[in-house]
């Protein structure tokens, strides 16, 4: 076992034994990750602190019916992702009420996809701020699973497996979820490709 | 871009699986094999390494101040909730062993003579959710005026 997943598992032993200051380092050790995976998958800053206080709070409630075997980062990111895909759907439904009309939709295609209108100017062109909105759009744009698929797998580090224990998938659903997201990333994800490539094929002088 | 025929095709859903390192071995070599000799798919393949690349530029959570002190505060309300709730069912428990204790001993008819079946009808919700909560489990909506009803009932036991 790696040393990161021994503690996690080390405090979460103390924790159900009632050591709140094992709590208290479990919660300023993954608050950081835990609010981070939160805030790419809703894009709220407040909504992705409500999920990571929820997230200890029921990392706390749970503390006796934790077992030992299970991988403390996985199931805290199973927690997190459940309750993150519950706020999506309150979300969804305070939309519906506040604002009939779809939020989104064609603003966001038209942002994602004015740099692709600029593939002419230099790779520089595309800024910090420019670069950072058109990887948010393209993130925002995945479908749900495929979202939560790819934050848990390409920032948190769960493997495969691990993803289809946290989202309750098989590993094959995991995997298809994986391609299809790359392959929806493709077209969003275009021009800064084409912008990071050393040399594409006939730009070169 | 990729060609979409034959091994190439099959190999456009092994692709990130396989720069992924998460392909069975046999399946990994196959594609490793396949590779050396396809620059479709090993451009495809390139591509693929540096969009997932590109995504670790995705911007995180501002960042705050730790949310430590709020949770600390709200798991300590939990905890006082759960001690309460550990009492009421303890309580409940001991009453309903005297009463039985009672009847047996003084020789009457024990289902006929309890004071309140109601009571004692939810007596095993009451101890039900002490160790629920015991536990760590989840409250709903419902859950809380269940608790309110037993909150209720404790009143009642302690009158009776």
């Amino acid at each position: 076992m790696k040393p990161e997943a021994e503690r996690g598992r080390e405090l979460m032993l103390r924790l159900a034994r009632g050591d709140m200051r094992a709590f208290e380092e479990i919660v300023v050790s993954y608050e950081r990750a835990v609010r981070n995976f939160a805030f790419r998958y809703l894009g709220d800053e407040r909504k992705a602190e409500d999920v990571a206080q929820e997230t200890f709070l029921r990392v706390y409630t749970a503390r006796s019916r934790w077992r030992p075997d299970a991988k403390f980062h996985t199931w805290l990111f199973t927690i997190a992702s459940r309750l993150c895909l519950n706020a999506i759907r309150s979300q969804r439904r305070e939309r519906r009420v506040m604002r009939p009309a779809a939020v989104g939709g064609d603003g966001s295609d038209e942002l994602a996809g004015a740099p692709a209108r600029r593939t002419a100017s230099p790779p520089d062109g595309v800024l910090a701020a420019e670069r950072a909105e058109l990887l948010r759009r393209a993130v925002a744009a995945l479908s749900e699973n495929q979202r939560r698929a790819l934050l848990l797998h390409r920032f948190e580090g769960l493997s495969y497996r691990e993803v289809a224990e946290a989202m309750g998938l098989t590993l094959e659903a995991v995997r298809s979820l994986l391609v299809r997201a790359r392959r929806n990333l493709h077209d969003r994800l275009a021009p800064l490709l084409r912008a990071d490539e050393p040399a594409a094929e006939g730009e070169e002088p | 871009m990729m060609e979409r025929t034959g091994l190439c095709a099959e190999c456009a859903e092994l692709l990130v699986p396989y720069i992924d390192g998460e392909l069975p071995p046999e399946e990994a070599a196959a594609v490793a094999a396949h590779l050396a000799v396809c620059p479709a798919c090993s451009r495809a393949a390139d591509e693929h390494r540096r969009a997932w690349a590109l995504l670790a530029d995705l911007p995180g959570a501002p960042a705050v101040d730790s949310l430590w002190p709020r949770v600390a505060a709200r798991s300590r309300r939990i905890a006082a909730r759960a001690r309460v709730l550990r009492r009421v069912a303890a309580a409940a428990a001991a009453l309903a062993a005297a009463f039985t204790l009672f009847y047996f001993v003084s020789g009457r008819d024990n289902s006929a003579a309890l004071p309140d079946p109601d009571l004692l009808v939810h007596l095993p919700v009451v101890e039900q959710y002490a160790s629920l909560d015991e536990a760590g489990g989840e409250w709903l909506g419902e859950d809380l005026d269940l608790v309110q009803a037993v909150f209720e009932l404790t009143q009642e036991i302690e009158d009776f």
